[in-house]
């Protein structure tokens, strides 16, 4: 694989790998070290690419695998930047101000929701939720099959919609 | 067009169980985003709310550029020049054979004839020579051909050296910048 295909192919998906990243390891700077070092270890490895049939699971796997060597070795406190509250913006076209605030709160909920759950359930919900891939996609990347990824993925979003129900009390017409 | 409710309802269900397509999953995705989700279905808005959001979370700006200029460099970077070349092996291969000589020589000492006292000694004295000189020479190829070796393997590690020092020298300089700017921030 020449220079032109390397970035043609794979510099779309950074900001992919980059939210993967950030989805294992909870850290901004730390993800976006990872995505750099992803990038430095496709390119040594540009003659073997080729042979690859889906280039951006093998590059989010590649993800995968340094961000749990990282993980391990480091064993770092994330600063847990994300995604603030205050920077979601709402569809508001006939919500009253306070309807706004206790969406956004209720935004605020979910991911603080995300972050509590093992990193397996979180990983899928990136991956399927956020990412919207394939369920064959995500057991090639994550290693597991895909009857196991749906059960964490069912648990993971039930878990929220339970939470925000708790917090909320709302209605529910599910049960 | 509005959607029906118990179509959305029917949808939910199916999510929560994963059973559900990708298409269909995009239509949960837009409905809850909507802005005109139905009261008994709007606790469940923030969920979506949050996944759409956080898609829209980007890599630094930079980024691209430096991926790119690490590539260019790399590509453009000309390689250590080889110290190894192919006249090494021919003077390698001219030494086995004046070796080879040389022990055929050392072999065929007790073939020679006697024809006279002063034949003797003249064909021992230049037997002697010819061996001293040969293996001289065979020392001495055979150390030229231990530092070529030497030689390769310090070309190699040359190259990937010079490769792996591009990418580590701004990954470190990308960190400070990036630091630096947060601070002046705060």
């Amino acid at each position: 694989m020449n220079s032109k295909e390397f970035v043609d192919r794979l510099l779309p998906i950074k900001d992919k790998l980059f939210r993967y990243a950030k989805r294992i390891l909870q850290d901004y700077d730390e993800a976006e070290d990872i995505v750099q070092d992803v990038y430095t270890k496709l390119w040594a490895n540009k003659e073997q690419l080729g042979e690859k049939k889906n280039l951006e699971a093998f590059a989010m796997t590649v993800t995968k695998n340094l961000c749990i060597d990282r993980f391990r070795s480091r064993g770092y406190q994330s600063s847990n930047t994300g995604v603030d509250a205050a920077e979601i913006d709402i569809s508001s076209k006939s919500i009253s101000p306070q309807k706004i605030t206790e969406q956004k709160d209720a935004v605020q909920l979910v991911r603080n929701i995300l972050e509590t759950m093992p990193e397996n359930m979180r990983v899928v919900v990136q991956l399927r939720d956020m990412e919207g891939l394939e369920y064959d996609e995500i057991s090639l990347i994550t290693g597991t099959n895909i009857s196991t990824l749906k059960v964490n993925l069912s648990r993971a979003r039930k878990r929220i919609r339970e939470e925000l129900v708790n917090k909320y009390q709302y209605k529910n017409h599910e049960n | 067009m509005k959607i029906d409710k118990d179509y959305i309802i029917n949808l939910t269900q199916k999510y929560y169980e994963c059973e559900t397509t990708l298409e269909e999953e995009n239509i949960l995705n837009e409905y809850f985003n909507s802005g005109n989700v139905d009261i008994e279905l709007s606790h469940l808005a923030p969920q979506f709310v949050y996944y759409k959001e956080s898609v829209a979370e980007t890599i630094s700006e930079s980024f691209d550029e430096m991926i790119l200029n690490n590539i260019d460099k790399q590509v453009n970077t000309p390689k250590v020049r080889q110290l190894f070349t192919k006249k090494a092996w021919m003077y390698s291969a001219a030494a086995l054979v004046i070796l080879s000589v040389g022990i055929n020589l050392i072999f065929s000492k007790n073939k020679i004839e006697v024809t006279g006292n002063n034949s003797i000694e003249k064909n021992e004295f230049a037997y002697q020579e010819t061996v001293s000189a040969l293996m001289f020479i065979s020392s001495k190829m055979a150390l030229a051909d231990s530092q070529l070796n030497n030689m390769e393997i310090l070309s190699k590690n040359l190259n990937q050296l010079n490769q792996v020092n591009q990418f580590e020298k701004l990954k470190y300089l990308e960190k400070i910048i990036k630091k630096d700017r947060r601070r002046n921030d705060q």
